[in-house]
């Protein structure tokens, strides 16, 4: 028993020189800073407006129509379908912008038909939608028939995929030796950009 | 010697004793000291990534905080000098965006637009912010979600307010328990393997202010809009498959006028498509809605930021759209934040989870009011999930609703544990329909397309919680005996810390003749 008390001692001193001399020193507390190179600064570059970003810059496009007047506009146009509110008659009215367009149901082929009124010569289609860039790039499927009395048809020019793109114009110009007829009839069996047919403006060109 | 031996034998247990009390003594101090520390702020493992406004927006000056229409004034995303944000000491770019205070519609699409201050960064660890409001009479302060039970210090003297997160997520700070000038903090994580430059599929815009009219994605393609990029434009795709938009940057659409009925700039389009998913991007000043897509198929839309501001400002909005999921989202807007509809085809398998909402005009989560604006044959909404939501906000209309104003069916419908902060239905011209939960196949409707009504089939309403603003009452009424409004289970509603067990305590309208098993538990 001598030596226990003496032993409790030394190792209770120790425990002593332990909690009030050592353990203090390992509670560090925590830096009061975030470390410098854990932060990263996006910088943004030297600019003093909006710029125009090199990457989706558009070439300049000049529209040139056909040669001669758009016989059919404001001309009568009936459609075999059409979706919502884009009626066929928006087709001759002039606009191309907004909701002025004909669209097709999607139960092709979508047949689109302007009446001349009286039998005429003319030497060029155009077919236009919304030259807005909102409107992206699609291709449609396009035949062209012509008629003297709206029941007999004949092709013009026969079915092809045509690329309707913003950056040129949005539209489709079908040129052709001068020919005589009262109605021009697009018949659609395709379009990529949506489920029928689509069309802002019907133009038919006279020399 | 006996004595002596007992002395040293007392002196012994006295030191035994001595050092017994001293060491008690130092191991609590030591254990409270450890205890401060471990309170202490820890930056150790934290990291952070601000990002630099583009140099060229111009700095906010007081009469572009004018509350004046568009045309009245400056309504370019600018750069805010009222409100200073730190984060872990360092400056964090605050941008100043339009937002819409008012409660009517404005028939001339003109209302007078206010603004808010927003920010972004991203971090790992912890993040401790300083938001100073140098000329604002700051009284109080409200951090939400209301969820992480943030107490700011607030120093109304220096109006400074300081709070630390450690999750990354959207934060929105509430001064005055006001509406006016609220800060909307995005704080992301760090992006891993972003990309730095344009690939053959990656279309990668960097920081700065680019005007950019329209961006349209084909099949495969990235559009990656880094932090500190601002875009004026829009980005959207008509039949393409497998596309993305992400980063962190600024998609803005205050360089176009507002579209009053005509020509609508949707920030985010995307119809028809296969495999769509927008992640992370903010998207400011829309001219019309923001988020849209219709006829698609498997879309994902994961933690984009929304604020809308001007008429028919619809959040997300889908049409005829089926399995998509869309989560982790942030949407302030004016007019309905989240909506579903039928433009063509049915909709279905569509979830939305996680979501922060902020409806100042309008419905919170709409399904309608046009089910079948298509008028197609035998169309339905249905498996619809609407969960873990919280409304930080609703001021107009109801905060759920399902309005069929068509022939389609609506079946199998879930709210589920939806958190309304602050409930304001009924404000402005909302009085017409100031309901917590409307459920209606409308005898007339602006946005009938049928002759027709449909039916309203199997609900679920569970956990439904509104901490503060009004008891709103709710409606439950269908069309006619053939058309009616059945199995419709409302559980767990809690109404300003009320329990709702019953009916008339929830203050609900059932029209008894055309529904039919409408139970509350």
């Amino acid at each position: 028993m001598k030596v226990v008390r003496p032993i409790i001692i030394v190792i209770l001193l120790a425990v002593n020189i332990y909690l009030l001399g050592f353990a203090p020193g390992r509670a560090k507390e925590p830096p009061r800073q975030m470390d410098a190179d854990q932060v990263t600064v996006m910088q943004s570059p030297d600019q003093t407006e909006g710029m125009e970003h090199p990457d989706f810059k558009k070439k300049e496009y000049t529209l040139v129509l056909p040669e001669g007047t758009n016989i059919a506009l404001k001309k009568k146009v009936k459609a075999s379908s059409y979706a919502d509110v884009y009626t066929p008659k928006k087709v001759t009215d002039g606009k191309a912008t907004g909701v002025s367009y004909w669209e097709g149901k999607p139960d092709y082929p979508n047949y689109l038909t302007v009446d001349l009124e009286s039998i005429q010569t003319f030497h060029a289609i155009r077919i236009a939608l919304n030259p807005m860039a909102i409107w992206g790039k699609r291709t449609q499927t396009i035949a062209v028939q012509i008629s003297d009395d709206g029941e007999n048809f004949t092709t013009l020019a026969g079915e092809k995929q045509y690329t309707f793109d913003p950056d040129t114009g949005n539209e489709v110009q079908i040129l052709f030796d001068d020919t005589q007829a009262r109605y021009v009839e697009l018949v659609f069996t395709e379009n990529s950009g949506a489920g029928g047919g689509q069309v802002a403006e019907f133009e038919i060109y006279q020399k | 010697m006996e004595k002596g031996k007992k002395v040293m034998e007392f002196a012994q247990w006295f030191v035994i004793f001595a050092l017994i009390i001293i060491a008690v003594f130092a191991g609590k101090r030591l254990k409270d000291r450890t205890k401060e520390i471990s309170r202490m702020l820890n930056y150790e493992g934290s990291k952070l990534v601000l990002y630099e406004g583009p140099k060229s927006l111009q700095d906010a000056k007081p009469e572009d905080l004018l509350s004046e229409s568009e045309k009245q004034r400056n309504f370019a995303l600018l750069h805010c000098t009222d409100t200073k944000v730190k984060v872990n000491g360092y400056d964090c770019y605050v941008y100043d965006t339009n937002v819409n205070h008012n409660r009517v519609w404005y028939p001339d699409y003109m209302p007078p637009q206010s603004r808010t201050p927003i920010t972004y960064f991203d971090f790992e660890g912890m993040a401790k912010i300083e938001v100073s409001v140098p000329a604002m009479d700051l009284k109080s302060v409200k951090i939400s979600p209301l969820s992480y039970h943030i107490i700011p210090e607030v120093d109304l003297d220096s109006k400074t307010v300081t709070f630390t997160i450690t999750k990354p997520d959207n934060y929105t700070v509430i001064f005055n328990d006001s509406p006016e000038r609220a800060l909307h903090i995005f704080a992301n994580t760090i992006e891993k393997d972003a990309p730095t430059e344009s690939t053959e599929n990656i279309k990668y815009i960097g920081p700065g202010e680019w005007n950019i009219e329209n961006i349209i994605l084909e099949d495969n393609q990235t559009l990656y809009l880094a932090g500190g990029a601002v875009v004026h434009g829009i980005i959207n795709a008509n039949y393409a498959k497998n596309i993305k938009v992400e980063g962190r940057g600024i998609l803005d659409g205050s360089s176009f006028q507002g579209w009053m009925g005509k020509t609508a700039y949707v920030p985010l389009k995307f119809d028809n498509c296969d495999g769509v998913t927008i992640k992370d991007i903010i998207v400011l000043n829309s001219n019309a809605w923001v988020c849209s897509a219709k006829s698609s198929v498997n879309g994902v839309i994961d933690g984009i930021r929304i604020i809308s501001s001007r008429p028919n400002g619809d959040g997300i909005t889908l049409q005829s759209c089926n399995n998509y999921r869309i989560e982790n989202s942030f949407v302030r807007s004016w007019d309905d934040s989240l909506v579903l509809k039928n433009y063509e085809g049915s909709s279905s398998h569509i979830s939305f989870e996680n979501m922060q909402l902020w409806t100042d005009f309008a419905q919170s989560m709409e399904i309608g009011y046009e089910t079948n604006k298509g008028q197609a044959e035998d169309v339905s909404i249905s498996d619809i999930t609407f969960r873990n939501i919280t409304v930080l906000n609703n001021f107009h209309k109801p905060v759920i609703s399902v309005h069929n104003a068509d022939d389609a069916i609506i079946k199998e419908v879930t709210f589920q544990n939806i958190t309304v902060e602050n409930a304001q239905m009924g404000s402005g011209d909302g009085d017409e329909m100031p309901y917590l939960i409307d459920i209606h196949i409308p005898k007339t409707s602006n946005w009938t397309s049928t002759k027709e009504r449909g039916t309203i089939d199997h609900i679920i309403i569970d956990n439904v919680k509104v901490l503060s603003g009004k008891f709103s009452p709710s409606r439950v009424e269908g069309f006619d005996e053939n058309h009616k409004i059945s199995n419709v289970s409302i559980s767990n509603l809690e109404i300003l810390s009320e329990k709702i067990t019953g009916f008339e305590q929830g203050k609900f309208q059932i029209d008894p003749a055309t529904t039919e098993n409408i139970i509350i538990k």
